[in-house]
């Protein structure tokens, strides 16, 4: 009986193992408030990845723009410089912050006048160990800058 | 009296001396004006509103300036945060102090998208563009570096540049260049010290 029981319990932790705990955690999304008319904002997040295997952002989407990137941005010798990049690697047990100053996604050509407490609907694309492909939604909400200052 | 009282008293004495030299801003930030000789002077631009404008006009007022560039989506939002921040901790003072936005994309940037992007931020804002040739001697004469940069970004080009942000004071002087990472805390302390050596 004893034997049954703890052949159970190792399937069940296989079983949980194997599946939602390969899923990053995406916490506290938001997005900069910016005046009409201006054809791009930034979204900032924190991404949790629970997992024992590195995970690669490697694309998002919205609604609420045409197109999304991700930035990082690099401060040397007094100079701020903003790259495009490709994939953001999120470490095994680890996590990544994009905020201002930093590791942001870049929204370009949006659909529409953004709302102070608004919520945007972003679909973020991971990729897991073997090319395994996890989609994340996220609602970030939109707030004025002003208030998130960050050091 | 032991000689460890002795030491004791003598170094309460160095303390309070050191203390007394620097002057304390309202804001419990100790802050230290300085002198950058040639560095900066004046110069004429268009305003956010297509005015001709001029560092001079602003003698008697205090000035906070940087360069920068709207379709900067992250940085220079977060450097005109930072300054909302301190006009805050200034309170009436901030009616002394302009801030001042200079182009260093003016391809893109003219008056309009100036005084948009500008008019996020309750800073006294003043947008300032002007000809490729005329910011690039501004720029020079700042210290300030900047370059275009192909990306590979449906945003377009960026343009790398230098974060400083120039305190002048009433004379049209630089007194302090702050970094990016100084706290808005350290931005008020350099104004409030400016405005109480006109008292």
């Amino acid at each position: 009986m004893r034997s049954v029981l703890l052949i159970a319990l190792a399937l069940a932790g296989w079983g949980c193992g194997a599946g939602d705990a390969g899923d990053p955690v995406v916490d506290g999304a938001w997005v900069r408030l910016v005046p009409a008319g201006q054809r791009m904002t930034t979204a900032y997040m924190v991404i949790e990845n629970a997992a024992g295997s590195d995970l690669v952002l490697r694309a998002a989407e919205t609604p609420a723009a045409g197109l999304v990137e991700i930035h990082e941005m690099v401060h040397e010798a007094d100079v701020m410089k903003m790259m495009k990049i490709e994939a953001l690697k999120v470490p095994a047990r680890g996590r990544v912050e994009l905020k201002p100053g930093g590791l942001h996604l870049m929204l370009i050509d949006l659909a529409e006048p953004l709302e102070e407490g608004e919520e945007l609907s972003l679909l973020l694309h991971f990729e897991g160990p073997e090319q395994q492909k996890i989609a994340v939604r996220v609602r970030a909400v939109v707030q004025s800058a002003v208030g998130q200052l960050s050091h | 009296m032991s000689r460890c009282r002795w030491l004791l008293s003598l170094l309460v004495c160095l303390l309070t001396w050191g203390c007394a030299a620097e002057e304390k801003a309202d804001t419990g930030v100790e802050f230290e004006l300085k002198d950058y000789g040639d560095l900066g002077g004046d110069f004429a631009l268009t305003d956010h509103e297509g005015r001709p404008f001029r560092l001079a006009q602003l003698r008697g007022r205090l000035a906070l300036l940087s360069f920068g560039y709207t379709h900067c989506p992250d940085f220079c939002p977060m450097t005109l945060s930072k300054l909302t921040r301190a006009f805050d901790l200034l309170g009436e003072q901030r009616e002394e102090v302009s801030t001042l936005f200079v182009s260093v994309d003016p391809e893109r940037d003219g008056p309009q998208e100036l005084k948009v992007h500008l008019g996020q931020f309750p800073v006294n804002g003043v947008g300032l563009t002007g000809g490729a040739a005329r910011i690039d001697s501004i720029a020079r004469r700042y210290g300030v570096t900047y370059a275009r940069r192909e990306s590979g970004s449906a945003a377009g080009y960026f343009v790398d540049h230098s974060t400083y942000t120039f305190l002048i004071d009433q004379q049209g002087k630089i007194r302090y260049i702050f970094r990016h990472g100084d706290a808005p805390e350290l931005i008020a302390a350099g104004v409030a010290k400016l405005l109480r050596k006109e008292e």
